[in-house]
């Protein structure tokens, strides 16, 4: 009789762990998804493009890693309610259409466990709400302690992505951060387009300043 | 109540059942109701044209995080922002306090820049003097009408003068332009302005925000057909922030004179170094020299005690008429339980996302002192909002230990997330009718970020009926303005905690207050003045430890104020004779309070429905004739000597932020527990499985 409770409050206890778990990543998922539509208003001019009414955050720009097949909106603040649903961009540090440091941060287990990946040299592109697709290539990797914000605030033109290190650590907040630079690289190439990495089609199309513009089509 | 807080948590569903609704839906559901209107699909996208720049520079371009602006002309080669410094010197006499801003901005590039500083002052705060210094010249500015000023200022800028404007973007935001800085150069603007001391429960204090809380511009406000977009109405209100560590540098010196002999001087913020000479003011200057400008500024100083009330009236002559001000300070009663009367309180916490971090831990705080302070006669509600507003009981319950018990559950749950839409909390709050026996009070914990003020301040005028409405500022740097308005709107007080350590006194100063009202149905007449003038004219209710303060502007023939009223009940009342009182001192800046306040009034009418075009004359002949700037007026200096050549770039200054917000010091936590809960359930139901399937031992 014992065991037969014991089993069915361990098997309620699972369920309810499982439903939990996959509900961060489900709605780590879906946003994006939803997101497109704000995206696109993004684009289309509107500042503040709330994806639903109630939401403190709008999206600011994409970030694009075809080989690897992301293709992220990211948000603007890098608060837990933001996180949840793509990754942010830390107030302070440079907006994605102008000069100095982007700092962006993101979950380690959603949407930024790619960063794990990332090797020097790779190409990342990021496309502002406002302004043309920018090309970076990686130049490092750091683990940092969070109180360190050095890198947020590192001189020059470039894009600093954070996420939670270990990324196999069970226990959520630990203090060490993973930290990718990357550089701006001036007159970027188009990027490739990875078979069916990208859920949108992507139109490319080269300005008159030498640099990228992609639009998005259905 | 589980669901509200399921719903908070899973905003992605919603816009799936928007777009999973008939087709008619998704139109009147916005895919991006943000401040600008989206538009609907299928439509054709029309961009809305962002006014024709008249500037090449706007607040409204600098984004949060913007640093620096580049010339397009020039992509690659980068420079450093400019360093600012604010050096600040006030000067208090008795009531009133004049202070002077230096803020100093330098080129540390080779090209020639301009820059925007956004910054805020003293809510009670009215400028009235500009001086820009450039080498060894002093330019003097002058207030002008607003587009007059920004037109000299654009001509000045493009003949390659150096030009400062400074404008008031909300009545407590100011901003300043700095154009065509040379390579290594440096410009000094000096500001001037006098703001009012504040005086609660014995304690005099003065308050100088040194940097911005981020505002929130709710998204779901509708727009009237025809009316132009909501952002354009609220302008350009957020400055960019710098990273921890590395805003403008901060220097403050006061110069003290209470009038009265003092018990003490403390701040709440900073580390102080007082000089107190035999004669003469105190000197009070930060103990550690120049701070980063990360929090506000708090002095404040309490006089010797004392048991008969004290009076004062201040006179003042400018421009051939008279001005007076008027203090009255209650002698404290003792506490009485007894004489303690029933209430019915209403607590609202903001739990929207700029309340995250410290801000909602102290307003949990506060808000858990307020429900242990209820006496079980009391009845109660409390309300949250964040994207939307929940109250805990559907009317006003007994404070009995069980109800009491039950909210100081649900307020410990509260989290910070989503938008600040204040006013279906204020509906929620006010709309039930208020008992006509209970003392009924509103008390309001929020750090004010929000972008309606107008449409708030005009709620609670609207439906506050027979009750007081307290507002409580939390955080390091909570939008004062808004507090201090809503609070008057609301006849009632605004308390500000300023650190988690403060939680507890200051609010304990507020029940007291709030069980106390000392005096009631006050009046002020004027002996040898009909009709006179004064500010405010709906006098309001004083609580425990309030002063009576009151601006006039007075008829030839004004000798003796009268103030009447019921204090603890009975019939009070007190005359002061105006060249005596006080010693009858001369004081300076009483004119300026009082414009300062003639406009507020004004202002107010065009929040309650008064077109502003017929009131846009009156404010701007007050402000230009006691030189002061308002929502028409603008300062600018000009330089006469052309300085620079070669085209100018922009860069906007970062703020620091303030101390305490979320957004800098750490970096941002990153890690879910996802993989653990999946490793954990499936290990669980596995082993439930393997112990169910288990033959039995026998």
């Amino acid at each position: 009789m014992l065991r037969r409770w014991l089993c069915l409050g361990l098997l309620l206890l699972g369920l309810g762990s499982l439903a939990r778990g996959s509900w961060i990543f489900g709605k780590a998922a879906l946003a994006q998804v939803l997101l497109r539509r704000a995206w696109a208003a993004a684009r289309a001019g509107d500042e503040h493009a709330r994806p639903w009414p109630w939401a403190d955050t709008w999206p600011v720009a994409r970030l694009l890693v075809p080989a690897r097949g992301v293709d992220l909106v990211v948000l603007e603040g890098a608060t837990g309610s933001s996180l949840a649903f793509g990754p942010g961009h830390i107030a302070g540090s440079a907006s994605p259409n102008l000069p100095g440091n982007v700092a962006l941060a993101g979950h380690r287990d959603t949407h930024f466990r790619f960063l794990q990946e990332l090797q020097p040299g790779e190409p990342l592109w990021l496309e502002p709400a406002h302004g043309a697709l920018q090309r970076y290539e990686v130049e490092s990797t750091s683990i940092v302690d969070q109180r360190d914000t050095r890198l947020l605030a590192a001189p020059g033109d470039g894009l600093t992505l954070v996420t939670c290190y270990p990324f196999d650590a069970p226990v959520p907040g630990g203090p060490l951060r993973y930290v990718v630079r990357a550089r701006l690289m001036s007159g970027g190439a188009s990027p490739p387009l990875s078979s069916g990495a990208l859920a949108l089609a992507v139109r490319v199309q080269h300005t008159d300043r030498g640099q990228v513009e992609i639009g998005t089509q259905r | 109540m589980k669901f509200a807080a399921l719903f908070s948590s899973l905003p992605v569903l919603w816009p799936l059942w928007a777009s999973a609704a008939p087709p008619p839906a998704p139109a009147a559901h916005p895919a991006a109701p943000g401040a600008r209107a989206a538009p609907a699909p299928g439509q054709a996208v029309a961009v809305p044209s962002r006014a024709a720049p008249k500037t090449p520079f706007t607040p409204d371009e600098a984004h949060a995080g913007t640093l620096i602006f580049y010339d397009d002309e020039d992509d690659d080669s980068g420079w450093l922002a400019p360093e600012v410094g604010n050096d600040v010197h006030i000067q208090v006499t008795g009531m009133l306090a004049r202070a002077s801003v230096e803020q100093t901005f330098e080129n540390l590039s080779d090209q020639v820049v301009h820059a925007l500083y956004v910054f805020p002052l003293p809510e009670t705060a009215a400028v009235d003097g500009l001086t820009l210094t450039v080498g060894k010249r002093r330019i003097v500015g002058e207030i002008r009408e607003r587009e007059a000023a920004l037109k000299t200022y654009e001509q000045a800028q493009r003949q390659g003068k150096k030009a400062s404007l400074i404008e008031q973007q909300r009545p407590n935001l100011f901003s300043t332009r700095v154009a065509n800085i040379g390579p290594h150069e440096s410009v000094t603007v000096e500001l001037h302005y006098q703001q009012d001391v504040r005086y609660d429960l014995g304690v005099f204090s003065l308050e100088f925000p040194s940097t911005l809380t981020p505002r929130y511009l709710p998204g779901g406000t509708e727009n009237a057909p025809g009316s132009a977009p909501r952002a354009s109405q609220y302008g350009n209100i957020t400055p960019p922030f710098a990273l921890d560590g590395d805003g403008p540098a901060l220097q403050m010196h006061v110069s003290l004179d209470a009038g009265v002999p003092l018990q003490r001087i403390s701040s709440s913020s900073h580390r102080l170094a007082v000089k107190q000479p035999p004669r003469g003011p105190a000197q009070v200057t930060l103990e550690d020299g120049e701070v980063v400008a990360d929090r506000d500024f708090k002095l404040e100083w309490a006089p010797a005690p004392s048991n008969a009330p004290t009076s004062a009236v201040f006179e003042e002559t400018f421009d051939g008429e008279r001005y007076a001000l008027l203090m009255v300070v209650p002698p404290d009663p003792a506490l009485d339980p007894k004489g303690r009367l029933p209430r019915e309180t209403t607590f609202v916490i903001d739990t929207s996302g700029s309340m995250s971090g410290t801000s909602i831990e102290q307003a949990r705080q506060a808000l858990e002192s307020g429900l242990s302070e209820l006496d079980p006669r009391d009845r109660f509600n409390v309300v949250e909002f964040n994207s939307n507003a929940t109250r805990l009981f559907d009317e006003t319950v007994p404070a009995t230990a069980e109800n009491v018990q039950r909210a100081r559950r649900w307020v410990h749950q509260l989290q910070a997330d989503g938008g600040t839409e204040m006013l279906s909390a204020l509906d929620l709050a006010l709309t039930p009718r208020a008992p006509q026996q209970l003392l009924s009070q509103v008390v309001f914990v929020t750090d004010g970020s929000v972008g309606n003020e107008s449409d708030v301040f005009r709620y609670i005028q609207d439906h506050l009926g027979g009750r007081r409405l307290f507002t409580v500022g939390i955080g390091s740097a909570p939008n004062q303005y808004f507090m201090r308005s809503a609070a008057r709107f609301g006849r009632g007080t605004f308390t500000s905690v300023a650190s988690s350590a403060e939680v507890e006194s200051r609010m304990n100063e507020l029940w007291d207050k709030l069980s106390m009202p000392v005096m009631r149905q006050l009046g002020v007449s004027i002996d040898g003045d009909a009709h006179p003038q004064l500010w405010p004219q709906r006098l309001p209710d004083l609580y425990r430890g309030e002063p009576l303060i009151v601006v006039a502007k007075l008829g030839a023939g004004a000798t003796r104020f009268h103030v009447n009223g019921l204090r603890a009940e009975q019939p009070f009342s007190a005359d002061l004779a105006l060249d005596t009182a006080a010693g009858g001192r001369q004081e300076r800046g009483i004119h300026r309070l009082w414009a300062r306040r003639e406009i507020e009034e004004l202002m107010d009418r065009v929040t309650l429905g008064q077109s502003e075009e017929t009131l846009r004359p009156q404010v701007t002949a007050i402000a230009l004739r006691h030189h002061l700037l308002s929502q028409y007026t603008s300062l600018v200096a000009v330089d006469q000597v052309r300085s620079v050549t070669g085209p100018g770039a922009d860069t906007a200054v970062a703020n620091a932020l303030p101390a305490g917000n979320s957004m800098f010091g750490n970096m941002p936590q990153t890690a879910t527990p996802a993989p653990t809960c999946l490793l954990f359930g499936a290990a669980s139901v596995v082993a439930a499985l393997v112990l169910y399937k288990r033959p039995r031992p026998c």
